[in-house]
């Protein structure tokens, strides 16, 4: 391997290293041409390289933190790669954050009626809990309230004298069927004495004796004529009662749910009230231990007997009723007053005993609705049907429950339990309006909506700062975007900002961008840049460079974009080792002449020309294209400070300011540009400042500043005297003195730069050495 | 006696410092390298020859925090611009090369080539005394390159003895930051590539 072979790698690789692999790969085959030792070289170090490239592209991301800082967003945290790419596959787009809000939202109202029901049924079972420990109170009471009356009857029905009076009438029953001589005896009135005395003393309505042979009522205690016997003489009892009848006839006390007149006595003739009775029938037994006659004591239902159940009214619509096989409510509803407005009760003066058939009438009757069903064509309330249809099976299952709600006789809903007693013949009720047994139900739900609304809101307001946080998210990604360009490296740091390279997002031009640091405290110092930047935009000399776009970024920060210069500072050139050729300073004077007299001619100012502020530039293939930068701009911003800070630094900008701007940094008279001209070409041609010089030639003797002084000051012997004569007369502090205009230094570095002509080929010669790859 | 000896010293860095700075002063006008190299590789010298006194097994030593350091102790940083600081830290890594290098041959000349290691160029390399043969095998590579290409052979020695950034070598060379970008890839590929097939 020889020095020969390494260049030509190295520029091969040069030129394809901003391709891409495959491309590269065949530009590198092309150029090595049949040798396989050169191709084998290039190959082994280009594919060290492109590894390499791929692991630094991934630090490079760091680098784009610097950019934040300044682009603003400096909030936005640098999270970890995973969980930005889940935020943004979650968040990212608008249809996933839209998605993700609205499964949340179905989960939560999933949740919530789940719990709902959850609820509900808990509600529902702890009320079928309630129904029953209910149902079991009352049957207790119940089956006391029974034994109290049962032993009561039969410590009546063992009196000796009803025995005795019994023995009587029973023996004149043998003796006559049709009762006559009873009616005539003495033996009726005793007992009817009996009776009235008894019934008064025990609390029943009606006491009566019923025969021993035949279901008839011989005498009672209601309705006592004249002859003082009652007029319910030997009447023969309902068929209802005769199962019950039999079962005291053959010894046994048996209590008699509530029956009406009409179903207790049967052909009943006589006027009487429409009335419902318990009734309580007891054997009248001999010292032969035969039935002699039958005991029967009697009242209204609607007293005692009812009064068991109504003891369990509880909340708004809780109601406990028996009811009957004939499916018949036989104790006094809690709704009676309200009932009695319907057409259930058709009499106000009738009770629910007895006249409410437990159907459903498909329709809430409450409020005047009337069913479009006869009542004969009704169905029994489901819960009704369900405990008669037991006790027509004969399976002995003598409750039940309903907890999903079902019309009651009222036809509202409601849910219920029964109890039956298979031994009186009669059921228990209790029922509840499906409404108030989920009342706390409605609360939860109440509760659910409201926080449900809450959610929906807050859901809402994330949803908004998703797309905050994405909007965050693509900044991460984007942050380096500013307008329509996107920053790519930074190019370089001055005091008033830092000047990015970067490429417009669609065109991929490279442009410049300048990011002033300073933010703007008011809006007065905007409006003047904005004005600056307007103007040098107008500006279109080639040797200008071109402003494209200004604006703020995030952070208030003022920025604008030029054109993209390839290029090299003319201070770095200046500070090369070798000194710049006299033909090239001439060559670069005349050109920034030529860009300033358009700004000129507008009547603005550079006000700040300096060996930074001018590029030579490759563009294209045309070598040393002279740019002014920085046209008028930030130039305001406390000059006079910038100043004391710099001043006593070397290679500030002072160092090319005209002194009468020093003193009053607003000065925009044009001739402040033509002392940096001379300034700038005297620093071009002595690579010395001018305080420097002078300082110089101070120290070699030099006693005042008086004179030809600044004639002397370029050392160089190829400079001519008539270069350095014009070049002292443009730094005179006295503005009058210096050349009237930049049309006279055009016209005199034009003269010399056709003396001492600065051809393509002496640029590019220089080219080859600083950009030797290109 | 140690009192007066440090006011020496002290009074002796002084007089250093506005020489260095006074010669890095004037590298624009005619090239003073060679004046300042032996400055610098003095006091480079010093610096790590104190730290090589505290050596331990696992003790690290950054080259590009021992030029900085330098950088301090022998330049007033107010009267010097980018160009002479430039000028400062190539000169500066060229003399921290042979301080490592010296050291490094002095100690384990005779060890050399145990086994594979790996070497990232990228990092301004953290240097421990187990790497002093990395220093020696680096040394001869770059040896190697200056032969067949000077430039880019400086552009290592800046980059990792000097801790440069590419437009500081680009300055500090006179040529373009892409020429350097450029330089400093085929370098490195070929550095890595040399320094395998040399083990």
């Amino acid at each position: 391997m020889d020095k020969e072979q390494h260049n030509k790698i190295s520029s091969i690789i040069a030129k394809v290293i901003d391709l891409p692999f495959d491309e590269a790969i065949i530009k590198i085959k092309k150029a090595c041409g049949t040798d396989e030792d050169l191709e084998k070289e290039v190959l082994s170090l280009y594919h060290d390289i492109h590894g390499e490239e791929a692991i630094e592209k991934e630090a490079n991301n760091t680098t784009l933190k610097e950019i934040t800082k300044l682009v603003g967003r400096k909030d936005s945290v640098f999270r970890t790669k995973i969980v930005t790419n889940w935020t943004k596959l979650l968040f990212g787009n608008k249809r996933n954050r839209l998605i993700l809000v609205i499964l949340f939202l179905l989960v939560t109202f999933g949740l919530g009626v789940i719990s709902n029901l959850y609820i509900r049924d808990n509600i529902l079972e702890s009320e079928r809990e309630e129904k029953i420990a209910l149902l079991n109170t009352t049957s207790e009471i119940f089956k006391r309230w029974i034994a109290t009356e049962n032993n009561k009857i039969e410590n009546l029905s063992k009196d000796s004298e009803l025995i005795a009076m019994a023995k009587a009438i029973d023996s004149l029953e043998n003796i006559d069927e049709t009762y006559a001589l009873l009616k005539k005896s003495d033996v009726s009135r005793d007992v009817t004495k009996w009776l009235l005395k008894t019934a008064k003393n025990n609390g029943y309505a009606i006491m009566s004796i019923l025969s021993n042979s035949s279901p008839k009522s011989i005498l009672g205690s209601g309705l006592i004529d004249s002859t003082g016997i009652s007029k319910m003489f030997n009447i023969d009892l309902g068929q209802l009662i005769y199962k019950d009848y039999l079962k005291a006839k053959n010894g046994e006390t048996v209590f008699l749910p509530p029956i009406n007149n009409y179903d207790l006595i049967h052909n009943f003739e006589l006027k009487m009230q429409d009335e419902t009775w318990i009734n309580f029938l007891c054997p009248i037994i001999d010292e032969h231990n035969n039935v002699i006659a039958i005991l029967a004591g009697s009242n209204l239902a609607k007293k005692g007997f009812s009064e068991i159940f109504n003891t369990s009214k509880h909340g708004a619509t809780s109601e406990t009723y028996a009811f009957n096989n004939e499916g018949k409510m036989i104790s006094s509803g809690r709704f009676t007053e309200d009932l009695r407005k319907t057409y259930l009760l058709k009499d106000t003066l009738l009770e629910t005993i007895y006249n409410i058939e437990l159907k459903d009438p498909g329709l809430n009757v409450m409020h005047g609705a009337k069913p479009t069903l006869s009542s004969v064509e009704m169905p029994f309330t489901k819960i009704v049907d369900n405990a008669l249809n037991h006790i027509k099976l004969g399976d002995s299952i003598y409750h039940g429950s309903l907890m999903k709600p079902y019309r009651d006789y009222r036809g509202i809903e409601v849910i219920g339990a029964y109890l039956w007693y298979p031994e009186h013949n009669f059921g228990v009720i209790t029922e509840e309006d499906f409404d108030e047994a989920l009342a706390s139900l409605v609360y939860f739900r109440y509760t659910f909506f409201i926080f449900f609304i809450i959610i929906l809101v807050l859901s809402f307001l994330l949803f908004n700062s998703n797309v905050r946080i994405a909007r965050i998210g693509k900044k991460v990604d984007d942050f380096s975007i500013i307008g329509q360009y996107k920053l790519r490296e930074k190019l370089g740091e001055g005091g008033f900002g830092e000047v990015f390279k970067a490429e417009h997002t669609f065109l991929k031009t490279p442009v410049a961008i300048k990011i002033l640091k300073n933010q703007f405290a008011n809006t007065d110092m905007l409006d003047r840049f904005e004005k600056e930047v307007k103007i040098t935009s107008s500006l279109s000399h080639p040797n200008t460079i071109k402003v494209y776009d200004y604006g703020t970024t995030e952070n208030n920060n003022f920025y604008y974009v030029m054109e993209f210069l390839n290029g090299i500072s003319l201070d770095k050139v200046v500070n090369s080792n070798n000194e710049i050729p006299l033909a090239r300073g001439i060559y670069v004077l005349y050109h920034l002449c030529l860009s300033l007299k358009e700004a000129h001619d507008k009547g603005f100012a550079h006000r700040d020309i300096k060996p930074m502020n001018v590029m030579l530039c490759n563009q294209g293939g045309a070598y040393d294209v002279v740019k002014l930068l920085d046209f008028g701009l930030v130039k305001n911003v406390d000059a006079s400070l910038s100043q004391q800070t710099q001043i006593n630094r070397i290679g500030g900008t002072p160092m090319f300011m005209a002194p009468e701007r020093i003193r009053d940094p607003f000065n925009t008279d044009l001739r402040v540009d033509i002392y940096s001209i001379g300034a700038l070409g005297m620093y071009l041609f002595s690579g010395q400042y001018l305080l420097e010089l002078v300082s110089q030639k101070m120290l070699t003797g030099e006693e005042t500043l008086q004179g030809d002084f600044r004639n002397n000051l370029i050392e160089r012997k190829d400079v001519p005297i008539e270069l350095s004569e014009f070049l002292a007369s443009c730094i005179r502090f006295d503005p009058n003195k210096r050349p009237s205009g930049i049309d006279e230094l055009i016209v005199f570095f034009e003269k010399l730069n056709q003396k001492n002509p600065w051809t393509r080929k002496d640029a590019l010669d220089w080219w080859k050495n600083y950009d030797i790859y290109s | 006696m140690s009192i007066p000896l440090f006011i020496n010293l002290n009074n002796m860095s002084k007089n250093k410092k506005h020489e260095v700075t006074q010669l890095l002063h004037n590298i624009g006008t005619n090239n003073k390298s060679a004046d300042l190299y032996p400055l610098v590789y003095d006091n480079l010298h010093e610096i790590a020859e104190k730290l090589y006194r505290r050596e331990r097994p696992g003790h690290t030593l950054q080259p590009t925090i021992l030029v900085n350091e330098a950088y301090m102790s022998l330049v007033d940083q107010d009267q010097i611009d980018w160009k002479g600081r430039s000028h400062f830290f190539a000169v500066s890594a060229q003399a921290i090369r042979r301080v490592l290098v010296h050291h490094a041959r002095k100690k384990n000349a005779i060890k050399r080539g145990s086994g594979e290691y790996h070497l990232d160029l990228e990092e301004g390399l953290t240097y421990s005394v187990e790497k002093d043969e990395i220093m020696l095998s680096l040394d001869e590579a770059l040896e190697h390159l200056e032969k067949l290409h000077e430039r880019q052979a400086k552009v290592v020695e800046l980059k990792f003895f000097g801790g440069m950034k590419m437009q500081e070598i680009a300055d500090e060379l006179g040529v373009s930051i892409k020429t350097i970008e450029i330089d400093w890839k085929v370098a490195k590929a070929w550095l890595k590539k040399f320094m395998r097939s040399d083990i």
